[in-house]
């Protein structure tokens, strides 16, 4: 080739720019002044167990979990920080405190014994994040077909659909906050599609919650 | 787009499902001896009625289970939802059931059980 390789570098190559370029910033203002309209926090030290087993068998954990696991679709069972959430009529998904997995792991073996069941971490496939916000409905509702408003979607509830193209699972908690649960490998997508959405609003993300 | 009433999770749109094609064709039993003509009926062969049809959903965005779903592939209009292992319960749905070439094939009637002796014979023929 004619042209050396010095020539041939990224910062000669006219209107160059990182695909990182138009990527948004970690904290937007709202443009209103204000409050930002939508927080993001990533939650980080909890352990996801995916439960599958029948309501009998959920009946026997109720001493362990430290209240009753759901037998109603789409319900949560809350106790201080610890969620279960019905993701189907014989799958539950437990959320507990990390440091706490080991003993709850082998506290549920010796409850359960030869019963018919399955106990599958699954924390490093998921990712959680707590939403916040005057506007969180508003940015939701912009990828999300579901009715989210506090008269039909309140603490206790959760239901699992899609954000956009990324398939998600949302459950209202306290102080009308909304735990997000997504894939590991969506959670880059989710974040991003969710910053992207509440450009209007203002948005912040925060690292833990 | 459809809206489909998920027996676990209510009404939801069309995009979190997933349509699994023809309700209620049951295998044949490795048991009972079948011509390959016949068994093809069972593998390959799917009706495509214009009218009252009965398919098999899953709700692959929400609690990911499969149900059946009574369905005018005219109108688009749903007539009836049902679990899976059960058989429709409307008007329409049933004489959808009873009409289907399927009812009649011999691929249904070898996915019943026959009676123990002959099975029996079956098996140590091998």
């Amino acid at each position: 080739m004619a042209s050396s390789n010095s020539e041939n570098t990224r910062d000669s190559v006219p209107n160059a720019q990182s695909p990182q370029a138009s990527a948004l910033p970690e904290i937007l203002p709202n443009p209103e002044g204000g409050a930002a309209g939508l927080s993001i926090a990533k939650v980080t030290g909890k352990t996801l167990i995916n439960l599958r087993c029948d309501d009998k068998i959920k009946a026997k954990l109720e001493t362990l979990f430290g209240a009753a696991l759901p037998t109603q679709p789409n319900k949560v069972a809350i106790i201080g920080t610890r969620r279960a959430l019905w993701l189907g009529p014989d799958e539950t998904l437990l959320m507990i405190e990390e440091e706490q997995e080991a003993e709850f792991m082998l506290n549920l073996r010796a409850v359960l014994g030869n019963a018919h069941y399955a106990a599958t971490p699954v924390s490093d496939a998921i990712k959680i994040f707590r939403l916040g916000g005057a506007r969180q409905l508003d940015v939701l509702a912009k990828g999300c077909a579901l009715d989210l408003h506090p008269a039909s979607f309140k603490e206790g509830d959760c239901a699992q659909s899609m954000l956009s193209h990324a398939a998600i699972t949302l459950a209202a908690d306290s102080q009308d906050s909304l735990l997000l649960f997504c894939r590991t490998s969506y959670s880059d997508y989710v974040t991003s599609w969710l910053k992207d959405a509440a450009v209007e609003y203002g948005y912040i993300l925060l690292d833990n919650a | 787009m459809l809206e489909i009433n998920c027996p676990y999770c209510g009404l939801r749109d069309e995009e979190e499902f997933a349509c699994g094609g023809e309700a209620h064709i049951a295998r044949p039993l490795v048991d009972n001896p079948i011509s390959d003509k016949d068994f093809a009926d069972y593998l390959f062969y799917r009706d495509n009625p214009k009218g009252v049809f009965l398919e098999r959903w899953r709700h692959s965005a929400g609690c990911r289970r499969w149900f059946n779903v009574v369905r005018d592939t005219v109108s688009h209009h749903i007539l009836e939802v049902y679990p899976i292992d059960t058989k429709p319960s409307t008007k329409a749905g049933r004489a959808a059931y009873q009409a289907s070439w399927r009812r009649q094939s011999p691929a249904e009637a070898a996915a019943r059980k026959v009676p123990q002796k002959t099975r029996k014979t079956s098996i140590s023929k091998r």
